[in-house]
C-alpha cells in the first residue's frame, strides 16, 4: 500500500439497480483521523456507497478494502467486527431499548463477540463497560437519558444516540448518513465536536451530508458525487468553485 | 405412454383446485401483503355450506350461488374490514398471526353451529360425475374431472380479463406498494383492497365447492392440505406471479397423482413421500430461492408514522400497585397451589395440571415469538419429538421417563437447531410458512412411522417415580407439583435468556435486524440459539404432557396443534412469562369450565373459538388482549389511587416523535 495511512479504500466501486446506475467506477481514500465529507445532490449514490462499505448492499463490481484487507462478500456483522461503525440516514435504532442498552449492545457485539459464554451474560454493563458508556454519553449530551426508552425521544438524541452506538467501542471507520437531518443548532454543534474528537483519536469518519456548513467546518477533504461519479474532490474551497459542481447543485443555468 | 397419462390425468382436477386457491393467495398477497392461512378454511365453510344446503334438497345451482357468490365474499369482506385493514402494512407478526386465528376459527366455528356429524361428498355442480365424457388417449375421463378443469379455465379467463385492464393491474400494484401512498394520490385504496379480498375469497370458496365431491366425506384436513398445495403453488411462483401459480398448482396435481401411480401403494415412498410432496416443495421453495427471502424487504415508505406498541404495563405501574399486584399474585398462586394439593377435585387437579405443562410449551413461543420477534408454526412439532424420544426410551430401553424427559428436550433442541439452519436467511412470513411446511412434513412423514410416533394406538408413558414415590399412585397430586418445580425452573431460565446479553441481541434484530448487524450482532447465532432453547422447552413439555396423560398418539402433536399455540399465547401476551403462564392455564380452565356445557357446547373447541377470535385482536393490541385489559385496569386502579396527577404525560411525546424511527412498530412479537 503506498499510503500507509489509509484505512478506507474503495476501488472502482460500480452499482447496478436493474437499469439504474448508481454507482460508477467510484475510487475513494479515507486516511486515519480525517474527515472527508461525500457530498451531491439528491440520488447522487451517497447512500449507496455507504451501504457497500457497510456490507448491507452487495456491488455489481469493484472491491472495498479495510485497511489493505479486501472485505468481499464479508457480511455487515463482520464488518462491524472488523472495525466499521454506521449510522443510516432513516434512524434505525430500537424502539423498546434504553439509550444505555444501545450502546451496551453495541460495545458487546464489537468486542466479545463469537465468545459464546458471554451470550447468556447478564446483560448490565461492567464496571469497565460502565465508564465508557458514560463516557460517550457525556460526549453526545445525553447523560440525562441514559435509562429512557428510545421511542421516547425525539430525532435530534436518537441521531446522537446512532452516532455513540456506532461510535463506542473504538471503530477504525465512521460511515455517517446524514447525521445532522432534524438537529437543531446546538446539537449539530455537539455532531461536529464528536465527529472532530472521533477523528483526533484516528477513527477515518466519512461524513455524508447535505448541510454544506458543516461540511465546511468539520470536513479536512470533500468528495462530490452526481449520478454515481465522483466529479470533485479536494479542499472544500477549491471543490465548491468548481463549475462541474456548481452545475450539478444548481442545474445547468449555473454554467 | 398410455399409463403416464392413466396417472397423470386424474392429477389434473387436484391441480386445477390448488390453482385456484393459489391465484387468489398470490392476488390478496399481491393487493393486501396479507398472506391468508385462512384460505384453506374458507374453502371449507365453503364447501360445508354447499353440502348442508344439497342434503337439505336446496338445487345444486342455488347451493352454489349461496356458498361461492354470497357467503364466500360476505366472509372476505368481514375480515377485511374488521380485521386485516387494521393491521399495519409492516407488521409481519400480526398479518400471520391473524391469518392463522382465522384458519383455526373457522372449522371450529362450523363445528359448533352445524356438529361434528359425518357430512358425506355433495353432488357435483353440473356434469355427471358417474359418465365418461371424453377420452385422453385411452384414458377415461368423468364429469367431475371434467367439470373442475372446465370451471377453473373460466376462472382463469375471468381473472386474465379483469388485471389486463391496464388502470387496475396499476392500481393493484400501487396498492401492494403502499395503500397510504396511494390514498394520497386520490384513490381510494380500502375499495381495491376490498374487491381483491372477495374476489379472491369467491376464488377459494370455488375450490371449495369443487374439491368437496372429490373427497368421500367432507374433512377440514383435507382443506388444510389444499391449502399447503396451493401454498407451495404460489411459491413457485415467488408469491407474486399469477400466472405462474396457475402451473405450479396443475404441475403439483399431475406430480402427485403420477407419484400416487408409480409408487407402489406398501412401499414407504407411497406412505411417506406422496403425502409430504407439497410441504417439501414448499420448504424447498422457501429455501433455495433468493426472491423469496427477499419478500419481507418490500415496505411501506410511510410505515414510520406508526407509533411504537406502548411498553409492557408491569415496567410502568407505579410502585405501590407493583408491590400489591405482586404480593396478590403471590398469594394467589400460593393459594391456588395448596388447594390443588387439598380439596380440589381430581378432574380439576388434572386440568391445572395439564395447565402447567401447557405453560411449559407456551414458554418457548415465549423465547421465539416474544424475544426472538418470529413466528413459529411448529412449536407442537417440537413437543411431539420430545414426547415421542422420551416415551420410545421409557417403552423400548426402560429409561425412566424424567431422564427420558431431558433427553427428549435434548433431541427436540437439536433438532430446532437444525431446523434453523436452512431458516436462517428467512424472517417474517417466508419463515413462518417454512415452519408450517415442517410441522406437516413431521406429521404426514415422519411421525406416523411406529419408530417415531409409535404405534397407531399409541405408547404406554409411564407417569415418574421418584426414589420410593410413584407419582402414579398418588392421583396427579404428586406429578402436579413435580410440574410446578419443573415450571418454575424453566421460566427462570426463560428470565435468565431475556435478561442475558443474546436477550439484548434478540431485541435488537428484532426491533432493526439492518441496525443491529451494523453493530457485529452475528443474526445467525442469535436465531440457531433462540430456535434451540425453544425447541429444547417445547420437547420438555411435550414429555411432561404425554406422561400426564399416560398415553401418547402418533396425531397428538399435529401441526392444528402448533396454529392454535400460537394463537392461545399471542392472546395473553406473547412477551411475558406471566402471559405464558396465563395462556397455560387459561386453556385449560376454559375447557375444564366449558365441558360443563351440553352437547357440542362443551368439546372445547369453543374455547379454541375464543382464544382465536382474542387473536384477532391482535392487530389492536399486539401485547396481547390480556395484557391489554391489565393496562386498562392498572391505568383506573391507578387513576384511583392518586387522583390529583394526571397520568402517563410522557406518551404524548412518544406518538408524536416517531416518524423518523426505521418502522418502529413492525414486527413486535
Ligand atoms: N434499492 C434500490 N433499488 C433501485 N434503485 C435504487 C435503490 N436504492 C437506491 N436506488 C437508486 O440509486 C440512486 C442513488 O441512490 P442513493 O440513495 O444512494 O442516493 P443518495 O445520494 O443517498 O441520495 P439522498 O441525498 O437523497 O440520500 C438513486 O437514483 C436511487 O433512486
Ligand atoms: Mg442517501
Amino acid at each position: 500500500m503506498a499510503d500507509d495511512r489509509v484505512v478506507l479504500a474503495v476501488r472502482s466501486l460500480s452499482v447496478n439497480f436493474g437499469g439504474v446506475v448508481a454507482l460508477d467506477h467510484v475510487d475513494l481514500e479515507l486516511r486515519r483521523g480525517e474527515i472527508v465529507g461525500l457530498v451531491g445532490p439528491n440520488g447522487a449514490g451517497k447512500s449507496t456507497l455507504v451501504n457497500c462499505v457497510g456490507g448491507q448492499l452487495e456491488p455489481s463490481s469493484g472491491s472495498v478494502l479495510l485497511e489493505g484487507i479486501e472485505l468481499g462478500d464479508a457480511p455487515p456483522f463482520q464488518r462491524a467486527r472488523l472495525g466499521i461503525g454506521r449510522t443510516f440516514q432513516r434512524v434505525a435504532l430500537f424502539p423498546e431499548l434504553s439509550v444505555e442498552a444501545h450502546l451496551l449492545a453495541a460495545l458487546r457485539a464489537r468486542h466479545r463477540a463469537g465468545q459464546w459464554s458471554q451470550l447468556l451474560a447478564r446483560a448490565r454493563p461492567s464496571t469497565a463497560e460502565g465508564a465508557e458508556i458514560v463516557d460517550v454519553l457525556n460526549q453526545l449530551g445525553l447523560a440525562d437519558l441514559a435509562q429512557a426508552p428510545v421511542a421516547s425521544l425525539p430525532l435530534g438524541p436518537c441521531r446522537m444516540l446512532e452516532l455513540g452506538r456506532a461510535l463506542i467501542g473504538r471503530p477504525r471507520v465512521l460511515l455517517a448518513d446524514e447525521p445532522s437531518s432534524g438537529l437543531d443548532r446546538w446539537e449539530a454543534s455537539k455532531l461536529t465536536g464528536t465527529l472532530q474528537l472521533a477523528a483526533s483519536r484516528g477513527i477515518g469518519v466519512l461524513l455524508v451530508e447535505h448541510d454544506l456548513g458543516l461540511v465546511a467546518t468539520a470536513c479536512d477533504r470533500v468528495v462530490v458525487l452526481d449520478v454515481g461519479r465522483v466529479i470533485a474532490q479536494g479542499r472544500f474551497e477549491e471543490v465548491m468553485a468548481d463549475p462541474a459542481v456548481r452545475r450539478a447543485y444548481l442545474g445547468e443555468a449555473v454554467a | 405412454m398410455s399409463t403416464f397419462l392413466s396417472y397423470a390425468l386424474p392429477g389434473i382436477p387436484f391441480g386445477c383446485t390448488y390453482a385456484i386457491v393459489a391465484m387468489g393467495l398470490v392476488l390478496t398477497y399481491r393487493t393486501t401483503g396479507v398472506f391468508n392461512f385462512g384460505f384453506g378454511a374458507q374453502a371449507f365453510v365453503s364447501a360445508y355450506l354447499y353440502t348442508v344446503l344439497t342434503e337439505n334438497g336446496v338445487p345444486v345451482g342455488l347451493a352454489c350461488v349461496l356458498s361461492v357468490l354470497v357467503l364466500a365474499p360476505v366472509l372476505g369482506g368481514v375480515l377485511d374490514r374488521f380485521l386485516f385493514r387494521r393491521i399495519a402494512p409492516t407488521n409481519t407478526t400480526a398479518k400471520v398471526v391473524s391469518a392463522v386465528a382465522v384458519s383455526v376459527a373457522l372449522p371450529e366455528l362450523v363445528n359448533l353451529v352445524f356438529g361434528s356429524a359425518t357430512r358425506f361428498a355433495p353432488p357435483t355442480l353440473f356434469l355427471d360425475p358417474g359418465r365418461v365424457y371424453l377420452h385422453v388417449g385411452a384414458t377415461p375421463v368423468n364429469g367431475l374431472e371434467l367439470e373442475t378443469v372446465l370451471v377453473s379455465a373460466g376462472v382463469v379467463v375471468v381473472l386474465s380479463a379483469l388485471l389486463g385492464a391496464s388502470r387496475l393491474g396499476l392500481t393493484i400494484r400501487a396498492a401492494v406498494e403502499s395503500p397510504r401512498l396511494l390514498e394520497l394520490e386520490g384513490i381510494r385504496a380500502d375499495r381495491v383492497l376490498l374487491a381483491a379480498w372477495m374476489g379472491s375469497s369467491v376464488m377459494a370458496g370455488l375450490a371449495g365447492v369443487l374439491l368437496a365431491p372429490q373427497y368421500p366425506t367432507l374433512q377440514s384436513n383435507d382443506y388444510a392440505v389444499l391449502l399447503v398445495a396451493a401454498l407451495a403453488a404460489a411459491a413457485l411462483g415467488n408469491l407474486a406471479d399469477i400466472p405462474l401459480a396457475l402451473v405450479g398448482g396443475i404441475v403439483l396435481g399431475v406430480v402427485e397423482g403420477l407419484a400416487a401411480g408409480y409408487f407402489s401403494p406398501t412401499s414407504v415412498w407411497h406412505t411417506g413421500l406422496l403425502p409430504a410432496i407439497p410441504f417439501l416443495l414448499l420448504a424447498l421453495l422457501l429455501v433455495g430461492r433468493r426472491k423469496m427471502r427477499a419478500l419481507e424487504e418490500n415496505e411501506d415508505p410511510l410505515a414510520g408514522c406508526d407509533p411504537p406498541p406502548p411498553p409492557s404495563i408491569t415496567l410502568t405501574r407505579s410502585h405501590e400497585l407493583d408491590r400489591v399486584i405482586k404480593v396478590g399474585g403471590r398469594i394467589l398462586a400460593v393459594a391456588a397451589v395448596l388447594s390443588v394439593l387439598t380439596w380440589v377435585p381430581g378432574d380439576w387437579g388434572f386440568a391445572l395440571t395439564a395447565g402447567l405443562v401447557y405453560s411449559i410449551i407456551f414458554l418457548s413461543i415465549t423465547l421465539i415469538t416474544g424475544l426472538g420477534g418470529e413466528v413459529s408454526l411448529c412449536q407442537a412439532t417440537f413437543a411431539g419429538v420430545g414426547a415421542f424420544a422420551a416415551a420410545q426410551l421409557a417403552v423400548h430401553q426402560g429409561l425412566p421417563i424424567l431422564l427420558g424427559a431431558v433427553v427428549g428436550a435434548v433431541v427436540a433442541a437439536g433438532v430446532g437447531a437444525i431446523g434453523a439452519l436452512p431458516a436462517l436467511r428467512l424472517r417474517g412470513l417466508p419463515l413462518a410458512l417454512l415452519t408450517l411446511a415442517l410441522a406437516l412434513l413431521a406429521d404426514n412423514a415422519v411421525f406416523p412411522y411406529s419408530w417415531a410416533g409409535g404405534p397407531p394406538v399409541g405408547l404406554v408413558v409411564p407417569r415418574p417415580v421418584i426414589g420410593s414415590l410413584n407419582l402414579a399412585t398418588t392421583s396427579t397430586k404428586g406429578f402436579f407439583v413435580l410440574v410446578l418445580v419443573v415450571l418454575v425452573l424453566c421460566a427462570a431460565g426463560v428470565k435468565l435468556v431475556q435478561r442475558s446479553t443474546v436477550g439484548l441481541y434478540l431485541e435488537a434484530l428484532r426491533a432493526s435486524p439492518v441496525g443491529a448487524e451494523s453493530l457485529g450482532i452475528n443474526p445467525s447465532v442469535a436465531k440457531v440459539l433462540v430456535f434451540a432453547l425453544s425447541a429444547g422447552l417445547a420437547g420438555l413439555g411435550g414429555a411432561l404432557y404425554a406422561s400426564l396423560q399416560q398415553t401418547v398418539t402418533p396425531a397428538d402433536f399435529n401441526y392444528e396443534l402448533s396454529l392454535v399455540f400460537v394463537v392461545v399465547v399471542v392472546t395473553t401476551g406473547v412477551r411475558t412469562i406471566e402471559g405464558a403462564i396465563q395462556a397455560g392455564i387459561g386453556f385449560t380452565v376454559l375447557q375444564q369450565l366449558l365441558s360443563y356445557l351440553p352437547g357440542r357446547w362443551g368439546s372445547g373447541g369453543i374455547a379454541i373459538v375464543l382464544f382465536a377470535f382474542g387473536a384477532l385482536t391482535y392487530a389492536a393490541h399486539p401485547e396481547g388482549v390480556v395484557e391489554y385489559e391489565k393496562r386498562v385496569w392498572t391505568e383506573r386502579a391507578e387513576r384511583l389511587l392518586r387522583r390529583d396527577q394526571p397520568p402517563h404525560d410522557g406518551l404524548v411525546i412518544a406518538t408524536s416523535t416517531v416518524g423518523a424511527l426505521e418502522h418502529p412498530g413492525a414486527d413486535d412479537g
